[in-house]
């Protein structure tokens, strides 16, 4: 019995083959400024489009009176001129929230428009969102057995009424019909069944074409193919499974300097993991040396932005083992904004503080209380130095105060979060206009609490890794977080 | 002035002539009435709806066109039942009834019923479709043909009801109820060609597709009407309604203020987008009726094929360059409604560039004659119709 946990774990990871923009989390969550107020955006979009989306707008700060959101396509027609901007309601229970509903109603890569009103001037802030449809829904059965019905009842009156028709329409009230005007309207009734039944068929068979031309628009992630060309290298392809005509392998725009955003985590313990930045081949091809991690099974996850905004990310399992495990990484050979760790425990709520692996300080998570599956959350995490006070601030890690990953231990779910949320500052540079490379900040440094602004898609059991730079050395700790329902 | 038409009956009947049924004179007006609202309300609220699509795009159950379509099928119910529910309890002065699933009532009221009730039925349908596969981007889809089913049974059950209770009066009452069964008639034109919409807009005016989809569409309606009221110019009396109906659109719409609220925008929009200018179905009407009517002695099959070819022929005549026009800067304007567009519509449209859809030359040959032959054997189905609306007495 204890084996089949592992085992069911192990599964489940193999399964999770499928990819989207942040594996299985879909809400997108963003930390930003418009204009002068600080606001934390929520997007849950839908997963039928033409679809509904939900916008929750919080003022951190409290100082914003209104809230009007529009969508808009990242580029393209209708870029520029936006429809009727919606106006966000005040939430009963929170008066620093705002809430709105918008349509998105093409898939592809859109951002909504955000405008805050305040005493200090109005103020925008833009966040891309992917707009793709994820989903087929089957009918509830309630609804499907009073359609039914219906379709029964409909039938069977349509049935009557041709034969009363034919039977005793023409016929001069308190005159009964004879019997040959009653076999008429018999025969007028098996062939208006038949000709319904044959209009039944015809439909059932139109709803599967409808069903699937809209299958061929549900999103079909980008995957990967990874081969070893030699035992140190992994060498990855784009493999693009067919979905809508504009997504491409060869547009891929640098996100914090980098097309690629690799991640390895050893699977099914959750307990290694790296954080690499393949090199670009040929279209749609890269190639990163293979890391000093122990041997395992690894899921690899791989974060790229498209031209359009459009974010994904591939995966795929690999298993690792050619290298020697441990030591630090080359620098001939890695890229210096990578970094992997082995980790053989994790903290907690309960026990909050993981050590550096130097000893020279320690990462503590400040929160206190579990996580609501689908509440947008800010986790707190700090770095604190040999003496429990915080250190004088974090180094720019590829420009961010942080990079955090959020994997779930059933494999379905995997997000890699900023201080700024979600969205890939790639996306976030095209919705604002301007493409900027965010990967150096030198000279800057950022407090020593770091904040991640996130969303736990379903209740579970997850590992969050956070990865901060301190000294110059990336330092890399994970907790366990049970998310409740 | 209208003139009646003899009406040929069917054999059965004429070997046996009615017994003369009175007119029902203790039967109320008000039914018939709302069976009328019904149609109206149901061809206007699904005009409002396309132009709520095509200018603010927003879309949920409470909408006010929606609010229209569904009090077409709440007057189509109380038309019925106030119908129905007397006859079934065998209440005097009921009127003539038929007999339905253990119901009796006039066979418009069931069939009015049956339109409701499949009206209503794809209500929850539609909003689960809108769910599963997202909001409506074209008219035909499976919920929403379970909803012009209904909406063609409310007209039809309206024209049947009207066309018993016609056969059933006299005098005023009779006249009253001819003019009805006008309206009604420019109703399913409205409804029928609406239903089509999708390839009669003014690109496809140069297809053959378009004349086949006109006359296999128009001529039943037209035919039906003349023979149930039995009027010299009943056909071109329904085209008349049918005209004015979209003309009220075209005219009225744009003064209606309407933004999108969805986006992409691609076209600014600031009215609610109306209907296109009526098809030219007056003067082809028109010659219907004259044809018919000095053939009314002769009502065999050289008048109905070339009553259809007659139909098709001046209906091709005019439409054909009035579309001609319709896509000419001259017609860009409030009056002939040619500078209209949905706010989605691609800039490179046809629709937007006023461009016609091509077809190979020989295969705008073989829509015609097909239009002509399909126009000829709708135009006989519907005389059939019209006949057994003309014998209908319950």
């Amino acid at each position: 019995m204890r084996r089949a946990v592992p085992i069911a774990l192990a599964v489940a990871w193999l399964a999770a083959g499928r990819a989207q923009a942040h594996v299985g989390s879909p809400d997108a969550v963003s930390d930003g400024q418009a204009g002068p107020y600080h606001l934390l955006v929520t997007i849950r979009p839908p997963d039928v489009i033409p679809g509904i989306a939900r916008i929750d707008v919080r003022a951190i700060d409290g100082d914003v009176s209104g809230v009007q959101v529009v969508p808009l396509p990242m580029s393209g027609p209708g870029a520029d001129s936006p429809p009727v901007p919606d106006v966000a309601r005040p939430s009963p229970d929170d008066g620093r929230l705002f809430v709105s509903t918008l349509w998105l109603m093409r898939a592809g890569s859109w951002k909504i428009r955000v405008t805050a009103d305040g005493a200090r001037g109005t103020g925008e802030l833009s966040v891309p969102i992917p707009a793709l449809a994820r989903a087929t829904r089957s009918m509830p059965g309630y609804l499907g057995g009073l359609l039914i019905g219906v379709l029964a009842l409909l039938v069977c009156a349509a049935i009557a009424i041709v034969g009363a028709s034919l039977r005793e329409s023409d016929l001069p009230a308190e005159t009964d019909p004879d019997r040959r005007r009653v076999a008429r309207g018999r025969r007028a009734m098996v062939i208006t069944g038949a000709v319904l039944a044959l209009g039944i068929v015809g439909g059932r068979s139109w709803w599967n074409d409808e069903a699937s031309l809209y299958r061929r628009i549900i999103y079909k992630p980008l995957g990967v193919a990874v081969t070893r060309p030699a035992p140190d290298t992994l060498s990855l392809s784009l493999v693009d499974p067919g979905w809508l005509r504009w997504r491409r392998t060869d547009d891929l725009l640098p996100d914090h300097g980098h097309l690629m955003h690799l991640f390895l985590v050893r699977t099914p313990g959750l307990d290694a993991i790296a954080h690499l930045h393949p090199r670009r081949g040929g279209d749609g091809t890269f190639t990163q040396a293979a890391p000093p991690l122990p041997a395992g099974s690894y899921r690899l996850f791989g974060d790229v932005v498209h031209a359009s905004g459009l974010d994904e990310t591939v995966t795929t399992a690999v298993d690792l083992g050619g290298p020697p495990a441990g030591g630090a990484l080359d620098p001939q050979r890695f890229d210096g904004d990578d970094a992997i760790a082995v980790l053989p425990r994790a903290g907690s709520v309960q026990a909050p503080e993981l050590p550096f692996a130097d000893g020279t300080g320690r990462l503590r998570w400040l929160d206190a209380r579990a996580p609501r599956a689908g509440e947008t959350v800010v986790l707190s995490v700090e770095a604190v130095g040999p003496d429990g006070q915080p250190v004088a601030g974090v180094e720019p890690y590829m420009g961010m105060a942080g990079h955090a990953m959020i994997v779930a231990r059933d494999g379905t779910v995997f997000a890699h979060i900023h201080p700024t949320g979600s969205v890939p500052m790639a996306a976030m540079a095209l919705a604002g206009g301007t493409v900027v490379d965010h990967a150096h900040h030198r000279g800057m440094v950022f407090p020593a609490l770091v904040r991640f602004p996130c969303v736990f898609p379903h209740a579970g059991a997850y590992r969050l890794f956070v990865q901060v730079k301190i000294a110059g050395r990336i330092e890399t700790a994970a907790w366990d977080v049970d998310v409740v329902g | 002035m209208l003139v009646r038409m003899s009406v040929t009956l069917a054999p059965d009947v004429a070997a046996r002539p009615a017994r003369a049924v009175p007119a029902v004179a203790t039967d109320a007006m008000w039914p018939l009435w709302c069976a009328l609202g019904s149609s109206l309300s149901a061809a206007f609220g699904v005009h409002w709806d396309i132009a709520w699509h095509r200018s603010i795009g927003r879309d949920s159950f409470w909408t006010p066109p929606h609010v229209a379509i569904y009090a077409a099928a709440i007057l189509a119910a109380v038309a019925a039942l106030a119908r129905i529910v007397p006859a079934t309890l065998g209440r005097p002065g009921a009127g003539a009834s038929v007999r339905v699933l253990g119901f009796r009532g006039p066979l418009g009221a069931f069939i009015s019923a049956w339109g409701g009730g499949a009206m209503l039925a794809s209500a929850p349908f539609d909003d689960w479709w809108h769910n599963a596969y997202g909001l409506d981007v074209k008219i035909l889809s499976p919920p929403h043909v379970v909803l012009a089913l209904g909406i063609i049974a409310l007209h039809v059950g309206a024209l049947v009801m009207l066309a018993g209770a016609l056969n059933r009066s006299q005098g005023t009452r009779r006249a009253t109820l001819e003019l009805l069964v006008l309206v009604v008639g420019g109703n399913m034109l409205v409804g029928l060609l609406t239903l089509f919409m999708e390839k009669t807009v003014r690109p496809f005016m140069h297809l053959g597709s378009f004349y086949l989809v006109v006359g296999l569409t128009a001529t039943p309606v037209l035919a039906a009407v003349q023979g149930a009221t039995g009027r010299r110019w009943a056909a071109t009396a329904s085209a008349i309604a049918y005209s004015i109906f979209l003309l009220a659109l075209l005219w009225s719409f744009p003064l209606v203020p309407a933004q999108p609220k969805l986006g992409p925008v691609l076209v600014p929009v600031t009215s609610l987008v109306p209907p296109e200018f009526p098809l030219l179905l007056l003067p082809a009407a028109v010659a219907l009726d004259a044809w018919c009517w000095r053939r009314r002695e002769r009502p065999g099959a050289a008048t109905v094929a070339i009553g259809g070819v007659l139909f098709l022929a001046v209906f091709f005549a005019c439409q054909w360059p009035f579309a001609t026009f319709l896509m000419s800067p001259a017609a860009r304007n409030y009056f002939w409604g040619a500078r209209y567009f949905d706010f989605w519509l691609p800039a490179s449209s046809a629709y937007r560039r006023y461009a016609f859809l091509r077809e190979p030359g020989g295969a705008t040959a073989i829509g015609l004659v097909a239009a002509t032959v399909g126009t000829a054997l709708a135009l006989g189905a519907g005389r059939g119709v019209g006949r057994w609306l003309a014998r209908l007495r319950r």
